[in-house]
């Protein structure tokens, strides 16, 4: 049980380094395409915030793995919403 | 919904007010007031925040939607209506001095007496505030800087100068630090039921 707790303990502190780390890619994004259109506040934002959440979306812990309608409605609207927004670049 | 609800509503009342102004390049205004990109905004930050919260946070998962989630809906939605009205049959009534200031107050209320009655929620709130703290600060340079948005009034109760770069207080307490936490007080109140 310990083994298990100590486990997911590490698996989320990753997820949480990993968060951090795309602030830093939107950053480096932003800074590099400043003044064009793909700068622009909408898909600047975009890029700091949908891979977050595609991330997550992607990475659900085993306590989210039974479905029910409350978050399996909120991945379909992640997965949905990533899917148009990587059709659009 | 809540991002694209009351974020309509908030954006539409600030905008209005010039408390903020976005930059929209790509997407057309809303009544000739708020930027798509606004209300598009509030929807991404909600998933986030709600992702990371469900994520990392919540101690346990219910698999049942509080009977009262229709109520912020129809709230949002009438605020949102009269806003609309009110704007073109006299716009007067909504323009407001310190906007932000009064909206802000209004919007921390849910967290703040929420962690106060249960003491469980102010821990789960302290552990979301950092990061979110950090990435809307990063995000607040970037936009500064680039005039992503600019702060075109002049009724904020101070200004936050880092280098040549400046922006409200407001925008520090009720977005930076307090954004997140709303949100999940929201949550908690009207949809989750654990």
């Amino acid at each position: 049980m310990e083994k298990v707790f100590s486990k997911k303990s590490q698996s989320l502190r990753f997820d949480f380094i990993f968060l951090l780390a795309l602030i830093g890619v939107g950053y480096i994004y932003s800074t590099i395409t400043a003044g064009s259109l793909l700068g622009e506040s909408l898909i600047g934002g975009a890029v700091f915030i949908l891979p977050g959440v595609a991330y997550l979306g992607w990475r659900k812990p085993k306590k989210l793995e039974k479905n029910t309608t409350k978050l399996s409605s909120v991945w379909l609207v992640v997965r949905i919403f990533f899917r148009v927004y990587t059709g659009i670049q | 919904m809540f991002g694209l609800l009351y974020g309509f509503f908030f954006e539409f009342i600030q905008e209005f007010n010039r408390a903020y102004s976005v930059e929209s390049r790509i997407l057309p205004r809303l009544f000739g007031v708020v930027p798509l990109d606004n209300i598009l905004g509030h929807f991404m930050m909600s998933l986030l925040i709600f992702t990371f919260y469900e994520h990392f946070i919540n101690p346990k998962t219910s698999n049942k939607i509080s009977r009262y989630v229709w109520l912020p809906i129809v709230m949002a939605s009438a605020a949102s209506v009269i806003a609309v009205m009110l704007y073109y049959l006299n716009p007067n009534l909504i323009k407001l001095s310190y906007s932000y200031l009064i909206f802000g107050c209004i919007a921390v209320i849910p967290p703040i007496v929420l962690a106060y009655k249960n003491p469980r929620y102010a821990r789960e709130f302290s552990l979301m505030i950092p990061y979110f703290f950090i990435l809307f600060f990063v995000i607040e340079i970037i936009a500064v800087r680039h005039s992503w948005w600019i702060y075109p009034g002049d009724q904020y109760v101070g200004w936050v100068q880092l280098g040549d770069l400046r922006y409200p207080f407001e925008e520090l307490l009720f977005w930076m630090l307090f954004y997140a936490a709303t949100l999940v007080s929201y949550y908690k109140i009207f949809v989750d039921r654990d």
